[in-house]
C-alpha cells in the first residue's frame, strides 16, 4: 500500500502537468519506461494491448476485456491515462490512441532501437577511486538519515547542508525564522513525512525540489528526466558525465546532498548512484530502510548473516509492542504514537494507549500512516502468522471445485491479509474518530427525476462506476462526488437523449 | 520397605550424578539390570526412561559433535535429516487399489473430549479429517467417502458416499459447529454397529448390487476410547467383514486395543501375532504420539492399499470395469451485454426438480444447489450431469475425465528415489540440475563438508537438491533429467 | 473489512468505519502490484518448425519472443524471466545460465544502449540459443520424443525455487536455512505438507510453450505430472500454437491451468498476438476474461485401437482405457487376466423380452354377448 502511495503522489504531480511538457516528456525512453511502471496493472495491460497495434482500438474492446466486477478498475485506469495523455480518444468518443512519441519511444525500448546513452553512458575503464556497494549504502544512508534525525530532533553531530534545509523549509516540513540550522522546528506534515516509508520519502522531497527548479529556470523536463533515467541505473557502477546536459550535471550537487549519487569529488567526471537512486521507480519491498540497511552493515562485521529481514516491529493484541531495533531514528518516531516503556540493548517494548494515540493525533498524522508504518515495519515472523491464516481461510471457504488451478475469483476479494491484529487498527481508527465527528464531501446532489425508473437506472451507474456517496430510494435523490459529475452526466445524456 | 529402598536410591542418584556412570553397587540393590551408558533412549541406569533425568533438547545437540563444527554446517544436517524423513515414498511397484471405497467411523464418545489434543480430541480429529479429505480426492479422483460417527450407543450417518469433496467437507463443518446441541461426544463407543453400518453403505456401491470386487473396500476408524459395548458378537461382524473383503485400518488415540488389533489383522489377512510396527507400506492398527505423527498417520491412508499376493482374488481374474467418457456441453443460448445476462436454464440429472421423489433425499451441496452453466453428456443415456466424476443417475455408469485417471497413474509407476552423493573431495556439478542453485563446493573454509548435498538421480544421472528432491518426489512425480533425455 | 466487535453502543462508529472504508476513493488499488516470473519454452523440433518453413523461422520467432520478455521485464524492477528450450539434444535452460561469464565488450548481438536489464537476458538467450542449434546439429535424431515434458519438469521446479524471491539466496545451504528458519518459525500446525510461509515478497509465476509440433505422439504421463503439480503450484500455463492443427495435451495444459490456448494461423505478425492475448499477469487474470477457446478436447483414446472413445472399459490394475474387450480376456499393457463371469455379463447382449400377443377388439366395440 505504500508503494502505491508514492506512486499516486508522482502520478498527481504528472497529471498536472501541461500536456505539451508532457509530451516532451515522452521523448525520453527511460522516461517512458519509468511512468510505464508508476501505473497501476490493468492501465499497462491497455498500454501493452494498444502499442503494438496500428490501428486504434475502440472503447467498447476494452470492456471486454474486462470481467463486470473489475469495471470500477477499468474506468480507473482509464481515466489516469487520460490524465497523463498517453491515450487519446478521437472526436466520438469511440476509439482510442496511444500518444504517438510515448508509442514510438516505448517501442524502441524494448527493441533495443534508442541512442546509446539513453540509459546512462556506462564507464568501462576502470576508476581510480573506486567504491564498493556497501560504501555506496552506507554513503546514502548516512545522508539520508542525517535529514531525518535533524527532522525528529536529535543530536547528531553534524547537519544538513543549507540547500536541504531551506529546501524542508519550502516544502513545509518544518519552520521557523531563518535557515539558521537551531531555529527550525517540525511541523505537522513533517510528522506525517517521518511515517511514511523511504521511497515515499524521497519523492516528497524530489517533487519539491522539482517545484524549486520552476523558480531557478531549470528545465522541468530536463529534471524529470535525468531522476527518471536515475532510476534505471545499476547499483555499483560508474557513469560518466558526459553525457548528461548542464542543468543535470548542476542537479548533481543537489543530489549528492540527499545521498542519491556518490561523486569522488566535484570535479570528478564519473558518478555513481546508490541504493537510494536506483530504487526510485521499483517496489519498495526490495528496499531497506535507513536503519536496517546500517544494522547489515554492522552486523556482517561479526560474521553472522542477519538474515533479510524487513521490519522489527512485533504488535501483539493486548496493544503491547515490541520493536528489535537500536536506531536512534527507529525509536524516536516510535515515540511519536506509542507509550515507550521500557529499553533493552536490542528491543524497546511499549504500549499504545489511548493517549500516545491521540497526541500523534493531535501532531497531524493520521490513523491511516500508523496503520501503514506499522504494517511495513512489521517482524517477517507476524507476516508469516498472517499468511498461514489467511491461507487457511481460503482453502476453508473455497467453495468451487477444489482441484482447479487459477484460483477463485471469491478468494481475494474476501480474505486480505491481515498483518496486525484487526482488534488493534479498529481501535486506532476508533480514537481517530473520536476526534472527527463529521465527514464532509463535496459533490452534487441530483434531485427531481421525472420517475423511479430513471433514478434506478442512473444510480446504478454511479454505483457502478463508484462515484455513489449516498442515495435514498424513497425521496428519489442521490450525490455523487466532484470527479464523477462528469461522467453521470454525460450517462445521463446519452440515455435521456434516445 | 522395597519402596523406600527405591526412593532413597532415586534420590542418591539424582543428587550425586557423577556416581551415575560408575558403581555397581547401586545397582545390585535393584531387581532390574543396570547399564551404564550416555545418550539413548533407554535410561542411564537401566531403570523405565520416566526415572532417568529430564534430557534438555539442547543437550542433545552439543553432545553429538563438540569439535569445531561451525554452526551453519550442523544446521544443515539437522534439515537433510528432517527433510529425509518428510519423504518416504515407497517405490516399488505394487498392483494397487485405484477405484476405492472409504468409510471413515468417528469415535464419538465421551473419551473424545479429553484434552490431549488441543482443543479436545473430537474438534483436532475432525480438522486433520477436513484436510484429510482434500487430499483424498486430491490423490484418488474416482474414488468415493462415506462418514459415520459413533455416539451414545449409536451410530449416525454424517454424510453419504459420494465423490463430492465439497459434501463432505459442508457436513463435517456442520458437526463442529453444533457440537452442544446434537454431535457432542457422548456415551459410549460401539464398534459392532459402525461396522454392520458401512459394511452396508460399502454393499451397495457405485450404484448397483453387484457383490463384485472391482474397486477396494476400506475402512478407517478414528478409535479414541479403551472399550468397546456391543450388543451382538463382534467375531462374527469380523468374519462377515472377512467375507466382504473388506479392509479394516485403525488408527487409536489412547492406547493399543486387543480388539482393534485383531480386526485390523483379521480382515488384513496378516497373521494375528504381528504387532503395528511401522513398516514402509504402513501398519494397519497404531495409536498416535502426538499431534504431529497423528497427522502422518491420517495422509499414510491417502495412498491406495497394495493388494497383497495371498488375495484369492488373482486366481480368479480383475475385474474389467466400464467406464463413460463424456463431453462438455455448453448451454444452449446466452448472450450478455453491458446491462443484461440472459441464460436459459437448462434440465440437469444430477439436481432432481422440485416436488419429485428424488427430490426428497437430494445431495446438496451447500449454497450452490443449482445447476452451474457447463455440464458433461453421458453417452450412454445422453443425460447431463455437472460435476465430475460421478456416477450417471439415470443409466448407472460411471463418469470420468480422462485426467482423473492420469491422476492416478504415479501411484502405478513410482518415480525411484535419489540417493545422495556420498562427500567426497571433488564433484564434477556445480549447479542443482533443478533449480540452478549453486551447490556447496567440497573443501570449503570450514574443512571438507559433512554432506555433499547433492542427491542423484540413479537413471539419468544428474544431482539435484533437496528442495528440488522433496518437490519431485512429492509433488512432480517426474524427474527433470529423465525427462529432458530425447529418444526412447 | 470484518469487524469483531458486537458492542452495541459501538455499532454506529462500526457503520462509520465500513462506510469510510467503502468510500475512501483515495486508494481504489485493490491489487497490489507483485512481481513475477514468466518461463517461456520454445519447442525446437525440427520436424515442426520445418513444416511452417514457408511462414515463418525459428528466427523471427525468436525476436518476437525477446520483445515479449523485455515487456515483462518492463512492467515491474522485480519481475524475472527464465528462457528453457526442448530440442532433441534435450531440454536445458538458456537463461538463466549458470555456464557463460558475463562479458561485456564480447558480443554486439544487441543494442549497446539498451537498457541492461533487458540487455543482459537478450544477449545470453541468443548466444546460448547459437550453442544450441549447434548441438542440434550433431544431435542423430532417430528415435525423437518430444521433450517438453521434461522442459515443463524444470520450469516447474525453478518456477518453486522462486516462489520466495530472496536474491541473496543463491547456494543450496543458504537455502536450507533460510526454509527451515521459516518452518521452525512457524506454528507447528502448518504440518509437513506446506512449502513453508514466504519470508519475503511471493512471486507469481506462469509459463508460456511456443510449440509448432503436431503429432500427438508424446509421454502422456510425465506431461499429465506436470499439468497437475502446476495446478498444485497455480502456475498457469500458456499455449502458442504455431503448425497447422491442434494439439490435445496442450489444450488440456492450459485449461485445466487457466492458461490461455490460442492456434496461431499467421505467424508473421506474433508479436501483437503476444502483446495482447498473452500478456495478462497472473495478478491479472482473476480480473479479465481470458482470450481461450473453451473446446477443449478431453476425450480419451484408446490404448489398444488409437481412436478417441466415449465409452470404454477400463482395467482396474494399470488404468489402460479399451474400446473393446480384447478377446483374449487379458489386458494389453498388464497382461492380467480379467474375470469370467465380468466379462461374460459385459459380454451380454441385452435380453429382449417377447413381444405379447396384444388381444385386437373387434371393430364394433362390444363384446359378444
Amino acid at each position: 500500500m505504500s508503494a502505491n502511495q508514492f506512486k499516486a503522489t508522482v502520478n498527481e504531480y504528472l497529471e498536472g502537468l501541461p500536456p505539451t511538457i508532457q509530451s516532451q516528456l515522452y521523448e525520453a525512453p527511460a522516461t517512458c519506461l519509468s511512468i510505464f511502471r508508476l501505473l497501476t496493472p490493468i492501465a499497462k495491460f491497455f498500454i501493452m494491448l494498444m502499442i503494438f497495434n496500428e490501428r486504434p482500438q475502440s472503447v467498447r474492446d476494452l470492456d471486454k476485456w474486462c470481467r463486470p466486477q473489475s469495471k470500477s478498475l477499468q474506468y480507473d485506469a482509464l481515466k489516469r491515462l487520460k490524465s497523463l495523455h498517453l491515450v487519446e480518444e478521437d472526436a466520438g468518443g469511440n476509439f482510442l490512441r496511444l500518444h504517438m512519441t510515448f508509442r514510438k519511444n516505448f517501442r524502441d525500448c524494448l527493441t533495443g532501437n534508442q541512442e546509446a546513452t539513453a540509459f546512462g553512458n556506462l564507464c568501462t575503464e576502470d576508476d581510480g577511486h573506486k567504491v564498493t556497494v556497501a560504501f555506496l549504502d552506507s554513503f546514502a544512508l548516512q545522508k539520508w538519515e542525517t535529514i531525518l534525525h535533524y527532522m525528529v530532533g536529535t543530536e547528531l553531530p553534524s547537519k544538513p547542508s543549507p540547500s536541504v534545509l531551506s529546501l524542508l523549509k519550502l516544502g513545509g516540513l518544518m519552520e521557523g525564522p531563518g535557515t539558521d540550522a537551531r531555529n527550525l522546528k517540525i511541523t505537522n506534515s513533517g510528522f506525517q513525512f517521518l511515517l511514511q516509508d523511504m521511497n515515499a520519502q524521497i519523492w516528497t522531497l524530489l517533487l519539491q525540489y522539482l517545484n524549486l527548479t520552476q523558480d531557478l529556470n531549470m528545465d522541468p523536463v530536463d529534471v524529470l528526466n535525468f531522476l527518471f533515467v536515475l532510476g534505471s541505473l545499476e547499483l555499483g557502477k560508474s557513469y560518466y558525465l558526459s553525457g548528461l546536459s548542464d542543468t543535470q550535471v548542476s542537479m548533481l550537487a543537489d543530489l549528492r546532498d540527499y545521498g542519491l549519487v556518490y561523486q569522488y569529488s566535484d570535479q570528478s567526471d564519473r558518478f555513481y548512484p546508490t541504493r537510494l537512486a536506483t530504487t526510485l521507480t521499483s517496489e519498495s519491498a526490495s528496499l531497506k530502510t535507513p536503519s536496517m540497511a546500517l544494522d547489515q552493515a554492522v552486523d556482517t562485521s561479526n560474521g553472522l548473516d542477519s538474515g533479510p529481514g524487513q521490519g522489527s516491529i512485533i504488535l501483539e493484541t493486548n496493544f503491547k509492542l515490541y520493536a528489535y531495533t537500536n536506531s536512534p531514528l527507529e525509536i524516536a518516531i516510535l515515540n511519536l504514537f506509542v507509550n515507550l516503556r521500557t529499553r533493552f540493548s536490542n528491543m524497546v517494548s511499549g504500549q499504545i494507549t489511548r493517549e500516545s494515540i491521540r497526541n500523534a493525533l493531535y501532531n497531524g498524522i493520521t490513523s491511516d500512516q500508523i496503520i501503514n508504518f506499522l504494517e511495513t515495519h512489521a517482524h517477517p515472523q507476524m507476516r508469516a502468522l498472517a499468511k498461514e491464516r489467511l491461507d487457511k481461510k481460503v482453502e476453508f471457504d473455497a467453495s468451487n471445485n477444489i482441484n482447479t488451478a487459477g484460483g477463485g475469483q471469491n478468494s481475494s476479494a474476501q480474505h486480505k491479509l491481515e498483518i496486525l491484529p484487526p482488534t488493534v487498527v479498529d481501535q486506532i481508527k476508533l480514537w481517530q474518530l473520536e476526534l472527527d465527528r463529521i465527514q464532509a464531501f463535496e459533490g452534487y446532489l441530483f434531485k427531481e427525476f421525472a420517475s423511479q425508473q430513471e433514478f434506478d437506472v442512473l444510480c446504478n451507474y454511479a454505483s457502478d462506476v463508484g462515484v455513489l456517496i449516498w442515495s435514498d430510494r424513497t425521496k428519489m435523490r442521490f450525490f455523487v462526488t466532484k470527479d464523477g459529475i462528469s461522467q453521470v452526466a454525460d450517462f445521463a445524456n446519452r440515455k435521456l437523449k434516445r | 520397605m522395597d519402596s523406600d529402598e527405591e526412593y532413597v536410591a532415586a534420590v542418591d542418584r539424582d543428587s550425586s550424578p557423577e556416581v551415575f556412570t560408575d558403581d555397581e553397587d547401586l545397582g545390585g540393590r535393584r531387581s532390574r539390570g543396570k547399564k551404564s551408558g550416555s545418550s539413548g533412549p533407554a535410561a542411564a541406569d537401566g531403570g523405565y526412561s520416566w526415572e532417568d533425568r529430564y534430557k534438555r533438547p539442547w543437550d542433545i545437540v552439543k553432545d553429538e559433535d563438540e569439535a569445531g563444527q561451525s554452526l551453519e554446517n550442523v544446521i544443515q544436517t539437522m534439515i537433510e535429516n528432517r527433510k529425509k524423513k518428510i519423504m518416504k515414498n515407497p517405490t516399488t511397484p505394487f498392483q494397487r487399489g485405484i477405484i476405492r471405497t472409504l468409510i471413515v467411523i468417528i469415535d464419538g464418545s465421551l473419551t473424545m473430549l479429553e484434552k490431549d489434543l488441543r482443543p479436545n480430541r473430537f474438534a483436532m480429529t475432525l480438522q486433520l479429517l477436513q484436510e484429510f479429505i482434500v487430499e483424498f480426492f486430491d490423490q484418488n479422483p474416482i474414488s468415493q467417502l462415506g462418514i459415520v460417527m459413533m455416539r451414545n450407543g449409536v451410530s449416525n450417518l454424517v454424510s453419504e458416499v459420494n465423490g463430492l469433496p465439497q459434501y463432505h467437507i459442508d457436513k463435517l463443518r456442520l458437526l463442529r459447529s453444533r457440537q452442544h446441541n446434537r454431535f457432542e461426544p457422548k456415551g459410549d463407543p460401539l464398534l459392532q454397529n459402525s461396522l454392520e453400518m458401512a459394511r452396508a453403505m460399502l454393499k451397495y456401491n457405485f450404484g448397483t448390487n453387484m457383490d463384485d470386487n472391482k474397486n477396494s473396500k476400506e475402512v478407517l476408524i478414528l478409535f479414541g476410547a479403551l472399550f468397546t459395548s456391543d450388543p451382538g458378537d463382534i467375531h462374527k461382524t469380523i468374519d462377515n467383514l472377512i467375507k466382504d473383503e473388506i479392509k479394516v485400518k485403525i488408527i487409536g488415540l489412547s492406547a493399543q486395543v486387543s480388539i482393534c488389533q485383531q480386526i485390523a489383522n483379521k480382515t488384513n489377512n496378516l497373521s494375528s501375532r504381528t504387532t503395528g510396527a511401522n513398516s514402509s507400506s504402513g501398519s494397519n492398527y497404531s495409536v498416535i504420539m502426538n499431534e504431529t505423527h497423528y497427522r502422518e498417520l491420517l495422509m499414510d491412508c491417502v495412498v491406495p492399499l497394495p493388494v497383497a499376493a495371498t488375495e484369492k482374488r488373482s486366481t480368479v481374474g480383475v475385474p474389467l470395469i466400464k467406464m463413460g467418457f463424456p463431453l462438455k456441453v455448453l448451454p444452449p443460448i446466452s448472450a450478455s451485454n453491458n446491462t443484461v445476462n440472459l441464460d436459459l436454464p437448462v434440465l440437469c440429472a444430477c439436481h432432481p426438480t422440485n416436488g419429485s421423489l428424488e427430490s426428497k433425499d437430494a445431495v446438496t451441496i451447500g449454497a450452490e444447489s443449482s445447476t452451474s452453466i457447463i455440464g458433461y453428456q453421458c453417452p450412454q443415456c445422453r443425460s447431463r450431469v455437472c460435476h465430475l466424476p460421478t456416477i450417471c443417475p439415470t443409466c448407472g455408469l460411471m463418469l470420468i475425465l480422462s485426467t482423473h485417471l492420469a491422476r492416478s497413474y504415479h501411484h502405478l509407476v513410482p518415480l525411484r528415489e535419489y540417493k545422495e552423493v556420498p562427500a567426497a573431495d571433488h564433484y564434477e556439478s556445480t549447479h542443482c540440475y533443478g533449480c540452478l542453485l549453486k551447490f556447496p563446493e567440497a573443501g570449503g573454509p570450514d574443512g571438507p563438508l559433512r554432506a555433499s548435498s547433492r542427491y542423484r538421480c540413479p537413471t539419468c544421472a544428474r544431482d539435484f537438491c533437496i528442495d528440488c528432491d522433496v518437490f519431485v518426489h512429492e509433488t512432480l512425480h517426474n524427474c527433470p533429467g529423465c525427462e529432458s533425455r530425447s529418444g526412447k | 473489512m470484518p469487524l469483531q466487535m458486537r458492542n452495541g453502543n459501538e455499532s454506529h462508529f462500526m457503520d462509520a468505519i465500513a462506510d469510510r472504508v467503502v468510500t475512501d476513493f483515495g486508494h481504489p488499488e485493490t491489487f497490489t502490484d507483485d512481481p513475477s516470473l514468466l518461463t517461456v519454452i520454445l519447442d525446437l523440433n525440427p520436424l515442426g518448425w520445418y513444416n511452417i518453413r514457408n511462414r515463418t523461422t525459428v528466427k523471427e520467432v525468436t525476436k518476437s519472443l525477446i520483445v515479449f520478455m523485455n515487456a515483462h521485464l518492463s512492467l515491474n524492477n522485480s519481475n524475472r524471466v527464465a528462457f528453457l528450450t526442448a530440442s532433441p539434444s534435450g531440454a536445458r535452460f538458456l537463461y538463466p545460465n549458470t555456464m557463460s561469464d558475463q562479458k561485456d565488450t564480447a558480443n554486439t548481438l544487441v543494442n549497446r544502449g539498451m537498457y541492461r536489464q533487458f540487455r543482459i537476458v537478450d544477449e545470453t538467450v541468443l548466444l546460448e540459443l547459437n550453442n544450441e542449434f549447434q548441438a542440434v546439429a550433431q544431435t542423430e535424431l532417430t528415435d525423437y520424443k518430444s521433450t517438453v515434458s521434461g522442459a515443463l519438469s524444470l520450469a516447474l521446479t525453478y518456477t518453486h525455487r522462486m516462489l520466495t524471491l530472496d536474491e541473496s539466496i543463491s547456494t543450496t545451504t543458504a537455502s536450507a536455512i533460510s526454509t527451515s528458519t521459516n518452518v521452525a518459525s512457524n506454528s507447528s500446525a502448518a504440518g509437513a505438507g506446506s512449502t513453508g510461509a514466504s519470508n519475503l515478497i511471493s512471486m507469481k509465476s506462469r509459463i508460456l510453450v511456443v510449440s509448432p509440433d503436431d503429432n500427438d505422439d508424446i509421454r502422456y504421463i510425465p506431461i499429465m505430472n506436470s499439468i497437475f503439480a502446476a495446478q498444485k503450484m497455480k502456475v498457469s500455463i500458456d499455449v502458442v500454437k504455431l503448425g497447422s492443427k491442434d494439439v490435445s495435451y496442450l489444450q488440456q495444459a492450459a485449461d485445466a491451468t487457466n492458461g490461455v490456448y490460442l492456434h496461431v494461423q499467421n505467424p508473421e505478425g506474433l508479436i501483437q498476438v503476444l502483446s495482447t492475448a498473452y500478456f495478462i499477469e497472473p495478478s491479472l487474470r482473476p480480473l479479465v476474461v481470458l482470450p481461450t477457446n473453451s473446446n477443449v478436447n478431453y476425450r480419451a483414446s484408446c490404448f489398444v485401437t488409437g481412436k478417441s472413445i466415449d465409452l470404454g472399459f477400463v482395467c482396474s490394475v494399470c488404468l489402460c482405457i479399451m474400446s473393446i474387450i480384447p478377446d483374449l480376456g487379458k489386458c494389453p499393457t498388464c497382461q492380467s487376466e480379467f474375470d469370467p463371469n465380468i466379462l461374460s455379463q459385459l459380454r451380454r447382449s441385452p435380453a429382449v423380452l417377447p413381444r405379447k400377443k396384444r388381444k385386437v377388439d373387434p371393430p364394433n366395440g362390444t363384446p359378444a354377448a
